[in-house]
């Protein structure tokens, strides 16, 4: 990265101060004030609706809140009943199933549109805005044009009707294809956004390595293994974060789709701490269930951040 | 530039200054919108109330609420920033009550002499709660049993009538299927006798008409697990599991039993008065009628569902609001619903104007329905009953697995909302 102009100055200035703070210049104050000042409208929204919320999601983990009756200090019943609650063990199991499903086939379809769409085709723009437009479409749009694909007499069936297959299944309306029928839309949906991330990894790659690989008598799949996926690393580490994140806390399709039926098998952990917090009015219990999954959050991407982010060096 | 501002802050001031001498009292009143034909009538009953009514310096604005109703009430209660006046829910009533979200009413109704006892008492009562009354029912509805007359006249079955029971419902159902074939001749949709979907209001009432409830008598247990509830259950989810004369609305891709009922896949359905303006607006040709619900082997049961008008507990102007609602519960405003077929009266004076048979039929509903509603736990029991209604019918609980399991939970959230 360049150094910026204003640090080479100050640095490179002897003049006398008379600055308030001896070690301080006053270019020097001007500029750090500057920057307060320019980074203070974000700060304070992040301040008031990401760090204030989290604090006080903290707080009101130990309560029992309804919004209209004071809180009440708890202690730890909130965790305590998680526990023993069936929904939660349903949702768990739910959330991470469909994390352990929905992140490595969307990042190996991720690398693969991504090393197709590097090679030099014909219509490439094309092809990258083509793959790239779901990821700007809304989910919720995404998810009202899905459900009529996915109903019993919608598209998918008649397809598949056609091709000689006479199931008429209920995708969304049946508890063992709902939960999967919305891994498949947002694997889809998803995996371009991650494309986009592992193209701009690939061309980093220096050409110099692939064909000295190739001089010496590798082969494009040994180039392929043996170079650019571990160059490819620091993305795959990137990716696989971002999506299990995302993944976890997987909500609005669900809420457009399924509302966590038929038989709660697609409540996710997301969709029961809206439940329990804006249809049963039990703050305290919600904020408790979302502590557990940041928690989960935080567990699963430090394991990540231990077997996949380790430096690559040619 | 500075002078326009400034010019803007003069006006602005005045304007300002203007409304503290008027001392203009808004009152916003709001609901859900089940459909264009309902935003239509709140809109010229609040007009009607500015223009003729409203006493000076009060204006009632209509400030409908799309989408999920009670979620955005409560939040809104919470920040102190609801309507002066809104619609609630019977099956939600408790729980605000419980917690003095709602203004009562008593005083306000004694001072402008709105009696309680004009208005059905299932009704009334379901918005009392420790002697207080806390909302004033708008209309109400009960279900009632919806027959396809071309169907029947196809199958050559009789028209269902009042005093059907369990059996004749069971007998009908099957004459018909029997003749599906016969009747796809000219409905080319039909697909069974009855549809019946995985759906608490639409369950419990089997379950009351076979001598089971909800509650204990001391409303202290959920007892949803009874021999009579589990007897029912299974009565309900038979049609379709072992006789094959019912489909659920998911299956034939409807929305809702009504919307079958109207496409013609189905000859029956149980559903409710709000059935008349549905069918009416969507399917217009359908020749319909309907009866009374048939009886179990305990006599006749209902669901009574009601809709009250309710005050804020903080409210600054109550006088004020209560105006707006008592005219919104006028025997005037609630002529004026029962004129446009959407929902009948609450008031017993006009029980004497419903002349519509369907609306009728509901009405009788009336005598002998339980109000739709789980006391403290609010709208939790009719997610987990629908939940185990649908292991039945997926073949993934027996119903009394399911209702086990639904009664377990239950019981723990009424353990929970009862001690604090």
């Amino acid at each position: 990265m360049a150094k910026k102009d204003g640090m080479t100055r100050g640095a490179g200035n002897p003049a006398p101060f008379s600055s308030p703070i001896p070690w301080l210049k006053r270019a020097r104050i001007r500029e750090i004030l500057a920057a307060y000042i320019l980074i203070a409208p974000h700060m304070l929204a992040l301040g008031i609706f990401t760090f204030f919320a989290m604090g006080f999601a903290f707080y009101l983990g130990f309560h029992r809140y309804d919004l209209l009756s004071p809180p009440v200090f708890v202690g730890f019943k909130n965790f305590t009943h998680i526990f023993a609650d069936p929904d939660f063990h349903i949702a768990l199991r739910n959330t991470l199933y469909y994390t352990a499903v929905v992140v490595p086939v969307q990042t190996a379809l991720a690398l693969l549109y991504a090393v197709l769409l590097n090679q030099p085709v014909r219509f490439r723009a094309f092809f990258r805005a083509a793959f790239y437009a779901p990821s700007v479409t809304a989910s919720i749009v995404i998810s009202l044009i899905f459900i009529w694909l996915y109903a019993k007499e919608g598209i998918i069936n008649y397809v598949l009707s056609r091709l000689g297959f006479h199931a008429t299944i209920d995708w969304l309306g049946n508890p063992s294809t709902a939960l999967p029928a919305i891994m498949m839309m947002n694997i889809w949906s998803t995996a371009p956004t991650f494309m986009v991330i592992f193209l701009a990894a690939l061309q980093d790659i220096p050409d110099s390595l692939l064909e000295a690989a190739a001089i010496d008598g590798a082969n494009a799949w040994q180039r392929f293994f043996k170079i650019t996926l571990p160059l490819l690393r620091p993305s795959i580490f990137f990716v696989v974060v971002m999506g299990t994140i995302g993944c976890l806390q997987v909500f609005d399709q669900i809420y457009i789709m399924t509302r966590g039926g038929p038989l709660k098998s697609t409540m996710t952990l997301n969709y029961l701490i809206y439940t329990e917090a804006f249809e049963n009015f039990r703050m305290g219990y919600a904020a408790a269930l979302s502590l557990i999954l940041f928690l989960l959050i935080f567990l699963l991407t430090y394991i990540q951040k231990r077997y996949i982010d380790v430096e690559v060096q040619y | 530039m500075v002078r326009k501002v400034s010019l803007l802050l003069l006006a602005g001031l005045f304007a300002g200054l203007a409304g503290l001498a008027a001392q203009e009292v808004t009152i916003r009143v709001s609901g859900w919108v089940s459909s264009p034909a309902e935003s239509k009538i709140m809109e010229t009953l609040v007009n009607l109330y500015n223009d003729q009514f409203a006493p000076p310096g009060v204006k009632a604005v209509y400030e409908p609420i799309p989408g999920d109703y009670p979620m955005k009430i409560q939040t809104m209660l919470a920040a102190k920033k609801a309507p002066d006046v809104f619609y609630w829910d019977i099956f939600m009533a408790e729980p605000l009550m419980r917690k003095g979200a709602l203004l009562p009413l008593n005083d306000l109704m004694g001072k402008a002499g709105v009696n309680p006892e004009d208005f059905v008492d299932t009704c009334i009562n379901a918005f009392t709660y420790n002697g207080k009354i806390y909302g004033i029912p708008k209309d109400f509805n009960t279900l009632a049993l919806f027959y396809n007359k071309e169907i029947f006249d196809i199958a050559g079955v009789p028209y269902p009538t009042d005093d059907w029971t369990w059996d004749d419902l069971l007998a009908a159902a099957k004459a018909i299927q029997a003749k599906a074939d016969e009747i796809r001749k000219s409905v080319p949709t039909f697909k069974a006798a009855l549809c019946m979907a995985p759906d608490t209001a639409r369950f419990l009432p089997f379950v009351f008409q076979n001598g089971g409830s909800f509650f204990n008598a001391a409303r202290d247990k959920v007892v949803i697990n009874s021999p009579q509830a589990v007897e029912a259950l299974e009565f309900y989810t038979d049609f379709e599991l072992v006789h094959h004369v019912a489909v659920r609305p998911s299956e034939i891709g409807a929305g809702w039993q009504g919307e079958a009922f109207g496409k013609g896949n189905a000859a029956m359905v149980m559903e409710g008065g709000w059935m008349v303006s549905f069918l009416r607006d969507n399917f217009p040709d359908i020749k319909y009628g309907a009866v009374e619900l048939p009886a179990g082997p305990a006599g006749k049961g209902n669901l009574l569902f009601t809709v009250a008008y309710v005050i804020p507990a903080y409210e600054k102007h109550p006088a004020e609001a209560f105006d707006v609602l008592k005219f919104l519960t006028s025997p005037l405003a609630q002529m004026y619903v029962l004129a446009r077929g959407f929902a009948l009266p609450t008031r017993k004076a006009l029980e004497g104007f419903i002349t519509d048979p369907v609306s009728l039929t509901i009405f009788k509903g009336a005598a002998y329905a339980r109000p739709w509603e789980f006391g403290p736990l609010g709208g939790k029991p009719v997610d987990e009953l629908a939940a185990a209604m649908e292991a039945v019918f997926l073949g993934k609980k027996t119903p009394q697995q399911a209702l086990d399991d639904a009664a377990k939970v239950l019981n723990e959230r009424l353990q929970e909302a009862l001690s604090g």
